[in-house]
């Protein structure tokens, strides 16, 4: 069998396959349970010639000369500016695999554990468990295959009770999911239905770990991106380099390399071993998460944050977000305590504006507050944030006191 | 392994089953400020087979490069439930063509200079992108059902962005389409990008939206939007059955003005959200859901129209091989009024808002609590749009919303999206015409 690459020049092409094995586990309430087994595997040609950057991928029995043709016909279109691919891949060393991800039996245990927890007020509507394992292999001219494993097991709970409740998280492996947390967690959302009228007009709302990742990781954490500085589609810009990013003065670090954690991986989907980059650092911006191509547009260094098997793009791995204050100092400053809110997708990583539905509100004798409008600037209201932080699947992020405008919902 | 043999084996093991066979080619492409980022060629192959036994449904999705048989994965896995079909399932059979006009294989070429020449030329930064699909699937089940598709769907967008007096904003279009090849996107992009673009002109110029308004005028995207989201997941029959909706128990009620009808229907080729069967090979068909103001049906797959006892509506749809069915909307919308527009402006009075456009949203469908962000909207002086204003979001209750529908206007326009539910996205359309609605509602964001 010849091979693929033989004409091809380091730097020049790469080829990938990924193979995804996935299972899913659900108990809903009614109709029991479900269960999903699904195996792909994706053969991924990458080309790079004068006039740009091919790509071709298949999951049927394309072989990869085949590919390679077609990569060649995109990159023919000027399809993507070339990048240079590293000449070998040097993975680096990070646990981010565990065989049980996908043990059907493993999850099943969990899922026992959650209707085990479940308190007699409330009801459990669905329990999802998803396991994936994903095996990555990367070629390039010169070097026989690599190969990275990770795996990822998620938890969702819904439960019904005078309010509804959810919880969720991920981890590498089952073990480090807390479902007995998790479902008293929804638990207590659920069990009680909202008493009193939020103040409404200007107020500090502490943001919980849970919520606050969900706001960051669609304003400040996509604005970090080096792809979308390139694009002009950030809150940043490149000149913004070493200024004032965020009011607080918090540090946000990108970590692909945490053991055990679900953003972990060996080295990206362009070859490149992932590096710990200090994104914020005491307000102020240090650095962007960026792949072969937003790093040559931006003049940056690559982070090794390239990810996804067709055309990858800068992807954060783990995510950790961390204040200088204490937590019960901040939640004593607060009108208000958010622990789930709704809509954080809508919220504008360009201008770091957000709206979004309190769901689950606190006020500060601990009773439960009417669902209300939240309205802020992630990046401008953002004022303090706590040392302390909890891991929410790839995020880290600590309590933070968020100036906000209230509205009855 | 083809879809007959899979079924054969199937049939020995399981209560019931559903097999398919998919072949897709696909093209994507994007532009970005006159550079090519993307002009990639896809090739799909797959077959799956959906099994029914001890009351649990099993899905297997397996490609074929390996040769590997997905039949004894699915077997293998433990799970025992309670699900069910109706007594009779619809043994649908037939062949439908919802072809446009070219292959997207044979188009990338084209595809991929207007793209460069559109974002090119824009006054503002520009990203336009395409995505075109060719595909082919067969259904077959124990039952009874043979079905085949060939079905073109072209989606494409547009993304404008520029720096104005008030910091970074940006504007976006997209339209897509069954039964229409890449020629759609020839046709129609530079339209959507000069309707984005002067969208963009005025958010540029934009003040803050007022806090809290008490009647606002929505634009048919954004009332789709709100009606798909705030309401339409509450119709779902998986939802209605685990008691996460707020529409459980309340057939025959009045949840809406009575100037509100909204339907669901796939069965015409051509909104993106269309589809000749469902993925359980069940013919589509159009479902009234509010007549008049009043609930008159859930929306439903196989196995909730067996638990709730309901009519199988046609809805049961995955976005893979490898998913499960979910019970999803296809192109919902609320039937149009006999109001002009502007007498929709004018009966807002001064003051009010009309907002355009849908950047997102978020229902917690159990207790009808909603988040949207529309576009941007106007402030209304002397009957007309005047004023722009930017981040307005819009949060109230699913139930006051429909409630205070107030009047339609008499045209209907359909918006082309992506819903997500489960982890799944799929297509849908939804839209409607021009809505009046009395609030208040609390607008401004940021």
């Amino acid at each position: 069998m010849t091979d693929p690459l033989a004409d091809l020049e380091p730097g020049r092409a790469l080829l990938l396959e990924v193979r995804s094995e996935r299972i899913e586990l659900e108990r809903l309430r009614e109709s029991g349970d479900r269960v999903s087994r699904s195996e792909t595997v994706t053969r991924v040609a990458r080309v790079v010639t004068d006039e740009g950057l091919g790509v071709a991928a298949s999951t049927g029995r394309d072989g990869y000369d085949e590919l390679i043709e077609l990569a060649r016909r995109s990159a023919g279109l000027g399809a993507g500016r070339p990048v240079t691919y590293p000449d070998r891949v040097r993975p680096e060393d990070v646990r981010a695999h565990h065989d049980e991800a996908t043990d059907p039996e493993r999850l099943r245990e969990l899922l026992e554990t959650v209707e085990a927890t479940v308190p007699e007020d409330v009801t459990l509507s669905a329990v999802s468990l998803t396991g994936t394992l994903r095996r990555v292999r990367i070629r390039v001219p010169g070097q026989d295959w690599v190969e990275r494993r990770e795996s990822t097991v998620s938890l969702s709970v819904d439960v019904i009770g005078e309010f509804s409740g959810f919880a969720w998280d991920a981890a590498v492996r089952p073990r480090d999911l807390d479902a007995e947390s998790l479902t008293e967690e929804a638990a207590t959302m659920a069990s009680r239905s909202p008493e009193v009228s939020p103040p409404e007009g200007r107020a500090l709302v502490a943001f919980d770990p849970v919520a606050l990742s969900d706001l960051l990781n669609h304003t400040l954490v996509p604005a970090l991106s080096g792809l979308e500085v390139a694009k002009g589609t950030s809150a940043f810009e490149r000149r913004d380099l070493g200024n004032r990013a965020i009011e607080a003065g918090v540090t946000v670090l990108n970590d692909p390399l945490r053991d055990w954690w679900p953003g972990s991986y060996r080295f990206d989907d362009e070859g490149v071993g992932p590096s710990r980059v200090e994104l914020v650092s005491e307000g102020r911006l240090r650095g962007l998460y960026t792949d072969l191509y937003s790093s040559e547009r931006l003049g940056l260094e690559p982070t090794g944050s390239g990810l996804g098997s067709r055309r990858p793009e800068p992807c954060p791995g783990n995510v950790i977000v961390r204040g200088e204050s204490s937590r019960e100092g901040l939640l004593e400053e607060a009108d208000l305590l958010v622990r789930r809110v709704m809509g954080a997708h809508t919220a504008s990583h360009v201008s770091g504006r957000f709206s979004v539905t309190g769901l689950w509100v606190e006020d500060p004798e601990g009773r439960r507050v009417k669902p209300c409008s939240l309205r802020g600037n992630a990046l401008t209201d953002l004022l303090e944030a706590s040392r302390e932080v909890r891991r929410i699947g790839s995020t880290g992020a600590p309590h933070a006191l968020v100036r906000c405008r209230v509205g009855m919902s | 392994m083809d879809a007959e043999r899979l079924l054969n084996r199937a049939e020995e093991h399981a209560d019931a089953a559903i097999a398919y066979e998919l072949r897709a080619d696909r093209i994507e492409v994007e532009a970005v400020n006159g550079e090519l980022r993307l002009a990639d060629p896809e090739r799909h192959r797959g077959a799956a087979l959906r099994l029914l036994k001890d009351g649990s449904w099993r899905v297997v999705h397996a490609d074929q490069p390996d040769g590997r048989d997905p039949f004894k994965a699915a077997v293998r896995v433990p799970g025992r439930g309670t699900a069910d079909l109706p007594d009779e399932p619809p043994a649908a059979t037939g062949r439908h063509d919802w072809t446009g006009r070219t292959h997207p294989l044979d188009a990338l070429d084209e595809v991929t200079e207007l793209a460069l020449d559109l974002s090119r030329n824009s006054p503002h930064d520009c990203e336009v992108r395409c995505v075109s699909l060719a595909l082919r699937y067969r259904i077959l089940t124990t039952w009874g059902t043979e079905v085949e598709a060939r079905l073109h769907q072209t989606s494409f967008g547009v993304r404008v962005s520029d720096r104005g007096e008030h910091g970074r904003e940006e504007y976006h279009e997209r339209e897509g389409a069954t039964a229409a090849g890449p020629e759609r996107f020839l046709e129609r992009a530079e339209t959507l990008l000069d309707r984005a673009s002067r969208r963009l002109r005025d958010l540029l110029r934009a003040e803050p939206g007022p806090d809290r308004v008490e009647r606002a005028v929505l634009d048919p995207e954004l009332l789709g939007v709100l009606v798909h989201e705030a309401f339409g997941h509450a119709t779902e029959g998986d939802l209605v059955a685990r008691g996460e909706s707020i529409l459980r128990g309340r057939l025959g009620e009045r949840v809406a003005s009575e100037a509100v009808t909204i339907v669901d229907d796939p069965t015409e080729p051509g909104p993106f959200g269309a589809y000749p069967f469902d993925d359980e090979g069940v013919d589509a068909r159009r479902t009234v859901l509010v007549e008049d103001g009043v609930l008159r049906a859930y929306l439903t797959d196989l196995t909730t129209a067996a638990e709730l006892d309901a009519p199988p509506t046609g809805n049961g749809r995955a976005e893979t091989l490898g998913d499960h069915v979910q019970v999803r909307m296809s192109v919902t919308y609320v039937e149009p009024g006999d109001a002009d527009r502007e007498e929709l402006f004018e009966e807002a009075g001064d003051g009010s808002v009309y907002l355009l456009g849908s950047k997102g949203g978020q229902t917690d469908t159990t207790t009808g609590h909603f988040q949207f962000s529309a576009k941007m909207g106007y402030v209304l002086e002397d009957g007309e749009p005047a004023r722009p204003v930017r981040d307005v979001g819009l949060t109230g209750h699913t139930l006051r919303l429909l409630r205070g529908v107030l009047l339609l206007s008499r045209e209907r326009r359909l918006h082309a999206g992506y819903c997500g539910k489960g982890g799944q996205l799929v297509p849908v359309s939804d839209g409607g015409p021009h809505a009046l609605i009395e609030g208040p509602f609390n607008l401004r964001s940021g």
